[in-house]
């Protein structure tokens, strides 16, 4: 359940979004598990599922009116006039915001779960060559946006 | 760096995804949840051989690949330093059903009324302080006539229950109503009379718009992290009158005399950082400990503030939790963790007397804070007492000097308030639930909620708590007084 929670977390960067997803990853593989034809690839079955589910939290999540705070973001009231350093997590945080959920996804599978771009093509069920271009394409992404950021802070 | 990479190198950006991801806790609640949701939902198909079992079987095996999984430490990509900082992701216990002897939880589902409807939500913050108000707003119309929500019981806390409204959000524009029992969950129309105000709202880490009030268990884990030696503190030993006194000796004072004397208590302060989502209660009393109100220490010792990639751990000394909601603040605000802090406050609350049997000795036991002082300058004036109150959607037209005088007959050295605050009527349950079920004071526009320090009969210092009718100076009639056998009028 922490893995599952951690990727959609990685993707989604919203706890209450992570939350929604993570929950529609069990229910959803609960549903398909008989369809799972290899048990021993259970967890790229999952994790497709929850990449899956993330995609479709954000699109439910960007409907929304107001976005939820998670509350361990919400600033105390004693905190506001001391804002802190922004660290490299802050500012990728940030900077992800501006990708789409499919390059985050593939950032995430690769550069925290520790997948390669192999491994993610058999997860997500696309050819190594469209894995490693949509790979190609998404740190090129990133990389603007940390730019941006970093010449915002 | 790779070569034709601009930006950050992959030892970097991998750093920074696992720095970005410390502290992002799977919610406490979301197993519960999602095995609620389990426990209703039928797999597709039978036809797989391998899985032609018995559904609950199968869901055990699922579950069980899933825990499986979830114990499975990423691994460093090609590209990145194998000497990283390891994995974030914390091991938990295996997820598993609830045990045999945990009845399961009803699944309730209830259809909103037609028409606008309004339903209050509070946004609080970790420590359960309160940072925004519902306000008055318009009452507001759902985007179709009718929703359902499903309330569904948390297995094994049998007292608390989560509710999913399907299509909300929980942000202070859409609402909910909670009713003080399961089956009265419902949308109120226009009157915020009727509101429970024990309906809060914990934003975040909710599925789908859970309306959350603080319970539930604080997830801490097994090791203790020990600060260093305490330095020399400069410290009163007095304060507000009160001789200051340890940790342990206010321990031992529950333990072996438990009783409401106003108490000085010095500590360091122990906050761990980190992410908790409550789920809903059916009701909640102002002074008893639930969800976040666990996770604040006073300590005999200082702890060291919790390091990002190490658990988040119990105080192992001696350690108070004090339940802080309408403290008066130190000046600065909230204590940082390994702050020493002078708490001013007592046990066996007057308002314990009102909650349920089952829990009124845990309530007795709670420790409410009045003061948070700084040991070094123990002070409090009344203009810190004024502004260190709740932040609600109330305008009162008297000021603390008005309050002062009518509530404790001062000016008088031996009745010095410790706290005043002005609340709607309507929301007096929250602070002092016998002072919801009288008239005067559930109709007023603002009720000043008055904490001061006093004598008991035996000569004990005591804190009193007096209600006073908002209203032009002089102010005099519509004063109450709050004890543990109820609210009265004074003369």
């Amino acid at each position: 359940m922490d893995a599952v929670y951690r990727l959609t977390a990685a993707i989604l960067g919203d706890e209450a979004d992570a939350t929604d997803a993570a929950q529609e990853t069990f229910v959803a593989a609960w549903r398909q598990i008989r369809g799972l034809r290899d048990p021993e690839r259970f967890d790229a079955w999952l994790q497709r599922i929850a990449v899956n589910a993330s995609r479709m939290t954000m699109r439910a999540s960007g409907r929304r009116r107001v976005r939820e705070i998670p509350s361990s973001r919400v600033p105390s009231l004693d905190d506001a006039a001391t804002p802190a350093p922004r660290s490299d997590a802050a500012v990728l945080d940030a900077a992800l915001r501006y990708l789409p959920v499919e390059q985050r996804s593939i950032l995430v599978l690769h550069h925290l779960e520790g997948r390669t771009l192999a491994e993610i093509a058999a997860t997500l069920e696309i050819p190594v060559g469209t894995a490693k271009a949509r790979w190609f394409h998404a740190r090129g992404a990133l990389a603007k946006a940390i730019e941006a950021e970093e010449a915002d802070s | 760096m790779r070569d034709g990479d601009p930006g950050w190198s992959d030892e970097r950006l991998a750093a920074a995804f696992r720095e970005r991801s410390v502290g992002r806790d799977t919610p406490e609640h979301l197993e519960a949840a999602t095995m609620a949701r389990l426990k209703i939902t039928q797999p597709e198909r039978r036809s797989t051989r391998w899985l032609a079992l018995a559904a609950p079987l199968a869901a055990a095996i699922a579950v069980a690949a899933i825990a499986l999984m979830s114990v499975t430490s990423p691994r460093p990509p090609d590209s990145a330093e194998t000497d990283a900082a390891p994995s974030v992701g914390r091991a938990t216990a295996p997820v598993t059903a609830p045990p045999p002897s945990v009845p399961t939880p009803p699944v309730i589902t209830l259809e909103f009324p037609s028409g606008p409807h309004r339903i209050l939500v509070d946004v609080v913050d970790r420590s359960g302080r309160l940072l925004r108000a519902a306000k008055a707003s318009p009452p507001v119309s759902p985007g179709r006539p009718s929703r359902s929500i499903r309330a569904s019981a948390v297995a094994g806390h049998p007292d608390q229950v989560h509710v999913e409204w399907f299509g909300g959000a929980c942000d202070p524009t859409t609402q909910l109503t909670i009713g003080a029992d399961l089956t009265s969950i419902r949308v109120e129309s226009t009157d915020s009379r009727g509101v429970d105000p024990g309906a809060l709202c914990r934003v975040g880490g909710s599925p789908r718009g859970v309306i959350l009030t603080f319970d539930g268990p604080v997830r801490v884990e097994d090791i203790a992290i020990v600060g260093e030696s305490p330095g020399p503190i400069l410290q009163a030993a007095e304060a507000l009158g009160l001789p200051v006194i340890t940790v342990e000796e206010a321990l031992r004072h529950r333990n072996e005399s438990l009783d409401d004397t106003e108490l000085a208590v010095f500590g360091y302060w122990y906050q761990p950082p980190i992410t908790t989502t409550c789920p809903l209660i059916r009701e909640i009393s102002p002074v008893r400990p639930v969800c976040n109100d666990r996770g604040i220490w006073l300590t005999a010792s200082p702890m060291a503030d919790t390091p990002q990639d190490r658990p988040v751990l119990p105080p192992t000394d001696a350690a108070l939790q004090p339940l802080i909601r309408d403290a008066i603040r130190m000046e600065g605000g909230m204590p940082v963790t390994g702050q020493p802090v002078l708490v001013v406050g007592h046990f066996d609350d007057h308002r314990a007397a009102a909650c349920e049997p089952s829990v009124a000795d845990e309530c007795r036991g709670s420790f409410i804070a009045d003061v948070l002082l700084d040991p070094a300058n123990p002070t409090l004036d009344l203009d810190r007492v004024e502004t260190g109150g709740p932040i609600l959607d109330v305008d009162p037209v008297a000021n603390v000097r008005n309050v002062e005088r009518a509530a404790t007959e001062a000016p008088n050295e031996a009745r010095q308030i410790l706290a005043a605050f002005a609340v709607p009527g309507g929301d007096l349950a929250r602070y002092e639930p016998q002072a919801a079920e009288i008239p005067d004071l559930a109709d007023a526009a603002a009720v000043w909620i008055v904490r001061y320090r006093d004598a008991s009969d035996d000569g004990r210092p005591i804190v009193r708590t007096r209600l006073v009718i908002d209203g032009p100076p002089p102010l005099g009639d519509g004063v109450y007084e709050a004890t543990s056998s109820g609210v009265s009028a004074v003369d």
